[in-house]
Order: C-alpha cells, then sequence, then structure tokens
C-alpha cells in the first residue's frame, strides 16, 4: 500500500472498494479513481494508441492523457474516462481500455516493432490505394489497432436534464482566483454562479502546502464557500464543467449528477447541460504543468511535479517510494520538498538550468537529495516502469521522476471567440489574447502563477467586471505568499534514448514533429493534422504547446510567429445526450392529442402522427386482424349510414376586421369578398413564387369576421404568411387575426345519415334541413352552455356536417354523437379512411400540395381570378409554370382490378424502357377503394387529363412493382356530387 | 338540452410527487380567456381601466382587475376571468376598440407556487425568473421545452402559466421529470 499513513482530504472513516481490470481494490471517500489506483499501487493503466506503450497515470487533473479507462457495465459503460477526474464511489468498476489480451501482455505492442510505418502522416503514406480499400480494410484494421474505448452499444439508461441560470458574473474556476473572484462579487451584492469542474472546491489550495489568512489552504477554502454558500444570489455548482463560450455571454457547462453515486435514484439526470448567461464572465481555469520531452518521457512512474504534490498532499497517496525530479522551474523544487515532507526518499534534483534558487537547493540537499545542475536525463530504465534514470554520467535507482517543465495558462474558453492566445516572453507561455466580451481572465490563466498574484488578481477582475456594471466594488485583499516561480523553457532535453513523446495520448514523438518540418508541415494547423497532435480526447492540453514549440525551433521561427491552435467549444468532451436533455424517445419532441383522445383510446383507436399532432388512424374491432379490413369497414360505413372523425388538427384562424374580405382576397387566388354571410368557401393560396401554398375553407361569420382552415400540416406556416403579409406587406389594412387551432374540437359527421344523427343531437336549437342549411353553410349558435359552430363541409363526398365546440367540449361532443348516432349505427372512423374517400373524391392532399405544383397542375386552374390581385399570380404565369406538358393531376386505376398501386410509383409509357429520360409523372396518392372494389390512384402524369383512356406503366422499381394502368379522370365516386347536396 | 361536460386540459395528468416543500402545481378550471386586439389605431386603456379597473399593460405584462390582463403582442393581450362567464360582456364593452376572440377552451392555465417555483420553471425557460429581473406583473410569452407558452408573475413566489391544450401531456411530463432532477417535490 502506498496510502501515506496521515493527511490527505480523504475520509478514512469511509472505506470504498471498487474493481480495476476485475481485480478488488479499496479506497476512501474523497479520491479519485487515480489517487485510489495509487494508493494501491497500480502503476500501469492503459496502453498508448499507436504502439501499444504501457502507461501510468501523469497528471492528476482533467488534462489527463494517459489514465483514460471504461468506467461500468453494461448499458453504462463509458469510455475513455479519465480516472484522473473519475470520483470513487463503492462498487465503482474500471477496466483499462486499448490492450489485448491483457494490460500486462498486450499482443499489439507488436505495433511498437513496426514503428517506422506508424510516422506522421502514416495514414497518407501507407494507405493511399487504392481507394476502395480504406472503408473495407485500412479503416476497419487501424481502428482496431488504434485504440479507444468502446462505446456499449446499447441504448443509454440514463436521464439527462437541461436548465437555465442568469447572473451578474458567472466565475469559472473554483481555486484562489475564482473563489477570490466570487467572494468579491458576492459581497458587493451581486449574483453570482461559481462553477469548478472537481468535487471539491479549491483548485491548487487543496495540493499544495500553502496558506492564506494565516489558515491552510483547504481549511480557508472551506471557510470562504461556506460564506459564499450563504449569500441568497450566489450558486456555487461543483463537478460542473464549462465547456464553451457563446455568443451575448452564453455559456455552456455541463454539471455530472450522478456519476459519482453508486446507484443512481430512479428518474436523477446523470448530467445536467446549464446555458448560463452572463453579464460578465472571470476566467479563472488555471494552469496545466508542461511535460519536458525527453527520450523515455511516457514510461509509467514518469509523473507531472505538480500532480505528484496532488496526490501526496489532497489524496495521501504516494506516487512512488524513491523519487527523482527532474525540473526547469522553480516549481519543480517545491516536488521534491513536499516528497521530502512526506517521507520518501529523494534521490535527486535534476534541474536543466545553470542556476537555481540558493534556498531551494539548500532545502532539497537538507533533505537528502543530491542536485544537479544544468543537467540532463540521458536514459530511462525500466519496461513497465521507471527502474532508474541517468543523468549527468549518474545512475539513480527510482521508481517515480517527478517532471516540471513550465505551466501552460488555460486559455481554451478565451479563444472561442477567436482571440488568438499571444506568447509571453516573460512568462515563457501563452496567454489570453483578446477574450470574448465581458469576459476577463484572471490568476494561473493569466499567467500569474503565484498563490498572492491568483487572489489579488481574481478580487481585482470581479471587482472590475461589477464596477463596470454599476456595483460598488468590493475588493478584498488576502494574505498569502508569492512562492518562488522563475521557468527557463526547455523544448527539447538532449541526448536521452528511446522515443521522446510530445502527445501521449495520441502517441506523437518529437521525431514525428521533424519529419512534419521536413515535409513543409510547418503551419501549427498542418502540423496538427499530419501528425495528429493535440486531436485526442485531451486536446493537447499537455502537449500543444510542446509540439508548437518544436515546429518554431525547427523552422527557425520565434513562438509568436509559429503561433498555437485555436481552442473551439467543447474544450472538453461532452456526451451528446446531455444536449439531447429529455427529448429522446417517446418525448422527442411534444406530442399534440386530439381533443377526443381520451374517448378515441377508449374506443381501442390505433394512433399516427401527422407532424406532432397524435391522430387515430383506424379503430379496429375485435376479430379484425388486417388493418385494411378496418378501413374497409369505416369507409363502408360513412358511404351508406353514418360515421365520425376528428378532424380538429386542421389549423384554424379567426380573421375580423373591415379590411378581413380585401386581405382574404389577397392572400387567396380565388374571391371571398362575395361570399355571403353563412356561407364558406373551398380556397386556395399561392406562394410568391406561383406554386401551390395551402388549401382549406373559409367561412364568413360576419361581415367582417371570417374563419379561415388549412391543413394540418401548415397550419403554423400559414399564420406566419398572413401575419407577415399583414404586418410587412399591408399595416395599413385594418384587420386583426389570431390562431384558434387549439380553441376549437372539430368533428366530422359524414355520411347519408349525418343529418337525421345530428338533429337527433342539437334537437330543435338549429334547423339541418336542406333548405334551411346548404352544402357550404356555415353557422354560429348556442348549445346549452356553449357556442358551436357548424359547417355543411365534405371531405368524404357523402351529405356531411363539421361541428365545432371549444375544445374543453371536444371529448364530450364525441362521446354524445355516438349515443345520439347508437341506433343509426354510427362509426368512428381514422385518418386511414378519411384518406381513402378524399382519394375516391379526388380531393388533393399532402402527396398532391408538394410544394412543387401549381394550382393548373391539381386541376384547379380556374381558380385563379382575372379580376384580381393576389399572391402568387405574377409569377404564376411564368412559362415554365403553364407548360401543358406539366405533370398534372389524373386518376390511375389497374387495368387488372387485382393489381395494387402503390404511392411513389414512377410513369412510363407501355414499352418504354425505365429510365429517368422517359419518366412521365409519378403516383402521389393510392388507396384500396371499398366502394369501387378495386386501387386507384392519383397521379401527376405529363400532360394530365388529356391522356384520360390512356394506358401506362406505374412502375415501383423499389418494391418490385410494374403495373398496367388506365389514366382516368380523379373523381371516382358520384362525380356529379349529388350526394353531397342531399 | 344536450350539455356537454368540459374537460380540463391537465386533467388527469397532475400527480404529487417526491417529499419535502417543494412547489405546488394546480390547475385553474373554469376560467374564460380572450384574445383582446387592438383595432387599427384604436387606445383600450381608458375603457379597460373603467369597466375592469385593470391598467393595461403596455408590452409584456400582467394586470390583475375585475378581469386580468396580459400583454403578448404590440396591442394584443389576454383577457383572463374567473369562470366560464367572467368575459361575457367583454365583446360588447370592447367592440368598437378590439376584437375578442374566446380562447377558453383552447389553453390550460396552471398555477405555480413554492421557494422552488422560479428555479423548476427556468429550467425550462430561458428567461431570466429572478424577482429582481422578473417581478410581480412581469409576463412573458415564451417557449417552455419547445412548447409556446404564457408566463405571468403574480407575486414573489408563485406564477401563473397557459399551456396551449394539445402540449399539456407534454408539460406535465417536463414538470415532473424535471421536478425530479431537481429533487423538488411537487404538489397537486
Amino acid at each position: 500500500m502506498s496510502r501515506l499513513g496521515q493527511g490527505g482530504l480523504i475520509d478514512r472513516d469511509q472505506p470504498l472498494t471498487f474493481t480495476f481490470d476485475g481485480r478488488p481494490l479499496a479506497g476512501f471517500a474523497g479520491d479519485t479513481l487515480a489517487s485510489a489506483l495509487i494508493a494501491n499501487d497500480v502503476r500501469l493503466v492503459g496502453r498508448s494508441f499507436k504502439y501499444h506503450r504501457p502507461r501510468g497515470l501523469f497528471t492528476a487533473g482533467p488534462e489527463e492523457p494517459n489514465g483514460l479507462v471504461e468506467l461500468g457495465g453494461g448499458a453504462r459503460r463509458d469510455p475513455n474516462s479519465r480516472a484522473t477526474t473519475a470520483e470513487l464511489h463503492d462498487g465503482l468498476v474500471a477496466s483499462s481500455q486499448n490492450r489485448w489480451p491483457s494490460l500486462g501482455l498486450d499482443l499489439l505492442s507488436v505495433n511498437s516493432l513496426l514503428a517506422p510505418l506508424f510516422v506522421s502522416g502514416f495514414y497518407y503514406k501507407t494507405f493511399m490505394w487504392p481507394a476502395a480499400f480504406w472503408e473495407r480494410l485500412y479503416e476497419p484494421l487501424i481502428r482496431r489497432a488504434a485504440g479507444m474505448g468502446r462505446a456499449s452499444g446499447l441504448p443509454d439508461p440514463d436521464a439527462y436534464d437541461k436548465a437555465h441560470a442568469f447572473c451578474d458574473l458567472l466565475v469559472i474556476g473554483g481555486g484562489p482566483s475564482g473563489l477570490a473572484a466570487a467572494l468579491a462579487a458576492a459581497r458587493a451584492g451581486a449574483r453570482v454562479i461559481l462553477c469548478d469542474d472537481d468535487f471539491r472546491l479549491g483548485g491548487r489550495l487543496l495540493s499544495d502546502r500553502q496558506s492564506v489568512d494565516g489558515l491552510p489552504g483547504p481549511d480557508w477554502v472551506a471557510r470562504t464557500q461556506a460564506e459564499l454558500a450563504a449569500f441568497p444570489d450566489v450558486r456555487i455548482l461543483t463537478r460542473t464543467q464549462v465547456f464553451g463560450a457563446y455568443d451575448s455571454g452564453v455559456f455552456g457547462a455541463v454539471e455530472r449528477l450522478a456519476d459519482h453515486l453508486p446507484v443512481i435514484p430512479e428518474g436523477v439526470p446523470r448530467q445536467r447541460l446549464w446555458k448560463i448567461v452572463a453579464r460578465r464572465s472571470v476566467l479563472a481555469a488555471g494552469a496545466v504543468e508542461r511535460p519536458l520531452v525527453f527520450g523515455g518521457n511516457d514510461k509509467p512512474g514518469v509523473m507531472m511535479a505538480s500532480a505528484v504534490r496532488t496526490y501526496l498532499n489532497r489524496f495521501a497517496a504516494a506516487p512512488g517510494r524513491r523519487a527523482a525530479v527532474l525540473t526547469t522551474t522553480d516549481d519543480g523544487w517545491r516536488t521534491a520538498l513536499d516528497l521530502q515532507a512526506a517521507g520518501i526518499e529523494t534521490v535527486a534534483v535534476i534541474d536543466a538550468r545553470p542556476e537555481a534558487p540558493a534556498p531551494l537547493v539548500a532545502a532539497a540537499q537538507g533533505g537528502g537529495a543530491q542536485v544537479l545542475l544544468g543537467a540532463h536525463i540521458t536514459a530511462v530504465r525500466g519496461g513497465q516502469g521507471v527502474k532508474g534514470v541517468t543523468a549527468a554520467g549518474r545512475r539513480f535507482d527510482i521508481d517515480l521522476l517527478a517532471v516540471s517543465g513550465g505551466w501552460n495558462p488555460q486559455v481554451a474558453l478565451s479563444a472561442h471567440h477567436g482571440g488568438r492566445p499571444v506568447w509571453s516572453e516573460a512568462l515563457s507561455s501563452f496567454v489570453p489574447g483578446v477574450p470574448p466580451p465581458g469576459m476577463s481572465v484572471a490568476g494561473a490563466a493569466a499567467g500569474r502563477l503565484t498563490l498572492a498574484a491568483c487572489l489579488a488578481d481574481g478580487a481585482d477582475a470581479a471587482g472590475g467586471a461589477l464596477s463596470e456594471l454599476g456595483f460598488k466594488a468590493v475588493r478584498p485583499r488576502f494574505r498569502a505568499d508569492d512562492e518562488p516561480c522563475g521557468v527557463t523553457p526547455l523544448w527539447r532535453a538532449p541526448g536521452g534514448v528511446g522515443k521522446a513523446f510530445v502527445d501521449l495520448q495520441h502517441d506523437v514523438t518529437a521525431q514525428d514533429v521533424e519529419i512534419a518540418a521536413q515535409e513543409g508541415f510547418v503551419s501549427v494547423e498542418h502540423l496538427k493534422r499530419y501528425t495528429t497532435l493535440g486531436m485526442a480526447t485531451d486536446q493537447g492540453k499537455t502537449s500543444n504547446v510542446n509540439g508548437h514549440a518544436l515546429i518554431a525551433q525547427l523552422t527557425g521561427r520565434s513562438m509568436s510567429e509559429a503561433g498555437t491552435t485555436l481552442a473551439r467549444p467543447p474544450h472538453l468532451p461532452v456526451a451528446l445526450a446531455a444536449f439531447a436533455g429529455m427529448h429522446r424517445g417517446a418525448h422527442f419532441r411534444p406530442a399534440r392529442p386530439t381533443p377526443s383522445h381520451a374517448w378515441a383510446e377508449g374506443l381501442g383507436a390505433t394512433f399516427v402522427d401527422a407532424g406532432q399532432w397524435r391522430r387515430a388512424q383506424w379503430f379496429a374491432r375485435p376479430g379484425e386482424t388486417d388493418w385494411l379490413d378496418t378501413v374497409r369497414r369505416e369507409v363502408t360505413a360513412v358511404r351508406t349510414r353514418v360515421g365520425l372523425c376528428d378532424v380538429s388538427t386542421l389549423g384554424k384562424i379567426d380573421i375580423q376586421g373591415a379590411d378581413a374580405a380585401l386581405f382574404l382576397d389577397r392572400i387567396y387566388c380565388n374571391t371571398f369578398s362575395t361570399l355571403p354571410v353563412g356561407k364558406a368557401r373551398y380556397g386556395l393560396m399561392l406562394r410568391e413564387d406561383g406554386l401551390v401554398l395551402d388549401d382549406g375553407t373559409t367561412a364568413r361569420l360576419g361581415p367582417n369576421r371570417f374563419v379561415m382552415s388549412t391543413t394540418t400540416a401548415n397550419a403554423a406556416r400559414v399564420m406566419q404568411h398572413l401575419e407577415y403579409c399583414h404586418q410587412v406587406l399591408w399595416p395599413t389594412l385594418d384587420l386583426r387575426m389570431a390562431s384558434v387551432t387549439e380553441q376549437w374540437a372539430q368533428i366530422a359527421v359524414a355520411g347519408p345519415l349525418s343529418r337525421r344523427l345530428l338533429q337527433t343531437l342539437i334537437g330543435d336549437a338549429f334547423d339541418l334541413s336542406a333548405a334551411a342549411f346548404p352544402y357550404m353553410g356555415a353557422a354560429q349558435f348556442r348549445l346549452g352552455a356553449v357556442t358551436v359552430r357548424l359547417f355543411r363541409l365534405s371531405f368524404s363526398g357523402e351529405l356531411a356536417f363539421e361541428l365545432a365546440v371549444p375544445a374543453s367540449h371536444g371529448d364530450a361532443l364525441a362521446r354524445a354523437l355516438m349515443t345520439a348516432g347508437a341506433d343509426l349505427g354510427v362509426q368512428p372512423y381514422g385518418t386511414e379512411a378519411l384518406g381513402v374517400m378524399r382519394i375516391e373524391k379526388g380531393h388533393v392532399g399532402g402527396g398532391e400540395l408538394n410544394g412543387q405544383t401549381t394550382a393548373g397542375d391539381l386541376g384547379l386552374g380556374r381558380m385563379m381570378s382575372a379580376k384580381k390581385d393576389y399572391i402568387g399570380r405574377d409569377m404564376a404565369g411564368r412559362a415554365g409554370l403553364t407548360d401543358p406538358d406539366r405533370p398534372s393531376l389524373v386518376g390511375l386505376r389497374p387495368v387488372k382490378t387485382e393489381d395494387r398501386l402503390r404511392t411513389g410509383a414512377h410513369f412510363l409509357d407501355l414499352g418504354a424502357k425505365a429510365v429517368a429520360a422517359n419518366d412521365q409523372g409519378h403516383l402521389t396518392s393510392s388507396a384500396y377503394s371499398p366502394t369501387l372494389g378495386a386501387w386507384i390512384g392519383l397521379g401527376l402524369l405529363k400532360r394530365g387529363l388529356a391522356r384520360v383512356g390512356e394506358h401506362i406503366r406505374a412502375y415501383d422499381p423499389v418494391r418490385g412493382g410494374d403495373v398496367e394502368v388506365e389514366v382516368c379522370h380523379p373523381v371516382f365516386v358520384d362525380p356529379e356530387g349529388e350526394r353531397l347536396h342531399a | 338540452m344536450l350539455e356537454l361536460e368540459p374537460r380540463s386540459a391537465f386533467q388527469g395528468l397532475l400527480y404529487p410527487q417526491g417529499a419535502g416543500p417543494g412547489v405546488s402545481v394546480r390547475e385553474v378550471r373554469g376560467f374564460a380567456l380572450a384574445s383582446v386586439l387592438a383595432r387599427k389605431g384604436a387606445d383600450l386603456t381608458p375603457r379597460v381601466r373603467e369597466i375592469y379597473g385593470a391598467d393595461l399593460p403596455q408590452g409584456p405584462g400582467y394586470a390583475a382587475g375585475a378581469v386580468a390582463f396580459v400583454g403578448v403582442g404590440p396591442g394584443a393581450w389576454l383577457a383572463l376571468g374567473e369562470g366560464p362567464a367572467a368575459l361575457a360582456g367583454l365583446e360588447a364593452d370592447l367592440t368598437d376598440l378590439a376584437v375578442v376572440i374566446d380562447q377558453s377552451g383552447g389553453r390550460g392555465l396552471l398555477r405555480l407556487e413554492g421557494r422552488g417555483a422560479a428555479d423548476l420553471l427556468s429550467a425550462g425557460i430561458f428567461l431570466d425568473l429572478h424577482a429582481g429581473a422578473f417581478p410581480p406583473g412581469a409576463a412573458a410569452s415564451t417557449r417552455l421545452a419547445h412548447v409556446s407558452v404564457d408566463l405571468w408573475r403574480t407575486g414573489p413566489d408563485s406564477f401563473e402559466m397557459l399551456v396551449p391544450r394539445s402540449f399539456a401531456p407534454a408539460v406535465a411530463h417536463w414538470l415532473s421529470a424535471t421536478a425530479t432532477g431537481l429533487g423538488v417535490a411537487l404538489k397537486a
């Protein structure tokens, strides 16, 4: 066990058990998976991407390139999870990935022997021919060899959630700078949101032995957190990563709510996607320590020096027993001192710089370390882990090499609006360029690397932002020390044996960068794509700057000239499910039941989606096994007796005002100003380009009052169109309108007995006789406690009415109609029967109103008024739209009556070859007509009705159909309309 | 005479869940609702104040009176009254000034009350519902998880929200799932 006997921010009273590759292990509450693995002496945690080299934990944070594991099992298996951020919980199951058959013995490590094949650009060089081999051979091969975790392949069992939040100041990062910023803002009375990716606030204060205001770091953090939490308008979100800075102060963040729980309680979301709107923001994301590039720098046991301190101080876990430190910074020396303080033998501090601060040297020597200045590591020994190093000719037997190469400010979010980071020669790092509007960058993220500076900077950044917002700024001051922070960057350590890695996750070496330079890929963007540097899931957080520095050196440019790549959101991986939230499966989008849904459900209806609406498709009776039988029965009921159907989904728009009739004349291609009060008329409206937009009936309920109906599909679009026409085209017209689609439940009562049924229902409230209420009549009257509207409209071609009541009464109306019609044999019918009857009558529907047809194409050209102007009139006159060769509406019936027609079949002349050039049009609607006892169809055929009587082919290669059909008039049933006018 | 029994939009859709103080979500039934759309150039303000004692909001806002008015667009309001007949005289009262269109059957009305009501709603509504930004009397025609709703605040911790009838099941599901996720109890 490498658990230190004391210290650390772990709860030793809460032991936890977990498994890694099936092996049971123990840890404590407060551990990460990584710290628990270290406390259990697990050094080997994964195999590398290309070469399958053994890898150990390298960092202690979200930048981790090596410690990627699969968490959980079954449908919850989460690949490529960072062990360094995974919070340990009881029963956690983790497995290493990218190894076969086992982590210790990985047969694909043979890839290392093929290393010359895997140099930068190997995709392009090795697998370039033949192209067809890519998908079938190369890509699967590469994917198997070049490892990533495996997705579960199963539906995600967890719930996801979304939320919004607004604040005056968003503080990103809960380290010293972020806490100081949040405190300053909270005390000023601002609304503050503080987000931290970690499950514990504090940042480096949890990992370093430093004090603030006389309190040890963690104690000061606890006190500050308690003060913040007491403000009503401060929201602290831990386990929350801000992944993107978007326009207008909008930020995206993901909160992990359940990944740390052994069992997710029912209904608790795994993650919540936050959309945060902040008037100002402070980016206090800290900095990531920079590795050094030298031969053998990827062996397990080589670890970032700051991570060593985190494991020691925060987790009381010793990453080794005998250690050395390789550094080019003062900060590395602190790791040596912390190792010594933790009782870990520290044999050497190897500083590439010729000098180091004397107090640090003295302290390290006092702790028993040899000090080598101006020295480099020339060899790293060990196969599956570091066994020793050679530096300045001396051999050291060690199992831990702490590496310190300086710090890279976490500038990603500052660059999300395109502000390129700029190189600071003084700090030897990229610092934020122009951040997004309203954002200031504070602390280590801005290149201020000492504790006192971070605290002051955080408070100042918040104070500045709040002054801009008009708050009386409070700038708290903190007592803390500025630790030594000198650094001399070293981009490529001289000497050394073996591969020197730049990007550990993607196995990009210093040599790969050299090859890229030789081959002309010298822009950092080209370097990235040619070598895949920084393209792994860690997004190059530990590797980009080193890689860019190498290419700068190799091409004789300064860092400023070479520049760096730009981060785009999201700069950390975000589960796609978090973006979907609860909108998936049955809740992908809201489903809209009709007013009579409960009634239809009670009758065992089968429902169908019509846009968002859910409509009754048919009402099968016991014993009916084929839906065609059900539909046949429903059609027959309407044609011989009476049926009813909920048609509430049709769009309804109430239009009123002195200019309402004039408005409708301009909207529709036919005339409405001549429509008498108490009558309805079928109308056709065109788009500005002359093609048909929508159709429907509009009734005149008063001199200045109309109610329009639209198709179900176009209800919203037509409303939008009318609003546009009124507000933009003709704002001077005196009229107002409102959608009343939701307000009215409308039920069609159709069939020869429909009048008798309705009269039974409404009694003497209204006279339904043909003389009093003829075809296309419209009326509004009181029925009991409610106002109802009655229209004598027919989609089925039978004597029919549509009765509308407030939607709250729609369910009751359906039930009342069924009761009133029981003696008449009334039956409910669904959208299928409705569709069959409209095809029998040759009414156009969705297949024909397809956005590509003109009024003429639909056989409705005579509706286009020549006496007035209307939308689409001019453009409808274009030669292309009036070409007599255009496909136009016809009816079709199979020559052999037993043949089935299928919508989508294309028309060909008999004997013509089935090629696109011979295409004559297509079948837009088809149905089995119980009335005719055969399949019938509507279609758009070149020269249309001029070809009535002709025989053609309905050719359907997709479903193997090839049927000889006769072109006929599109009205199959009651062409004279006698039933309609009964 | 035929009497049809009304069915409220959220009938059978709201259930209490969870423990603790939480948010109470109740459906208001039997209200009267109408679109009030000013005719060209008409000013309704004096007449509405005189007859209904409400200061007609100019812009998004909610004003209580014998009838409550919610501003939902330029020259457009929703009039809301308690009881099915509450707006019986509205059309006649305003006929020269406004077009009045009955909407009583087309919406469900929810009343949400409790300390967590604003947080619960803002999970689905991309608006700042902090009392400082959205005080009592504030109103918005907005979206809640892809559903168009009209929302207004009636008190420090109370809101009312109109939901199109056909979207009531989707909103009820959203409320239930979101409250569970936030750990907020729902009281029906």
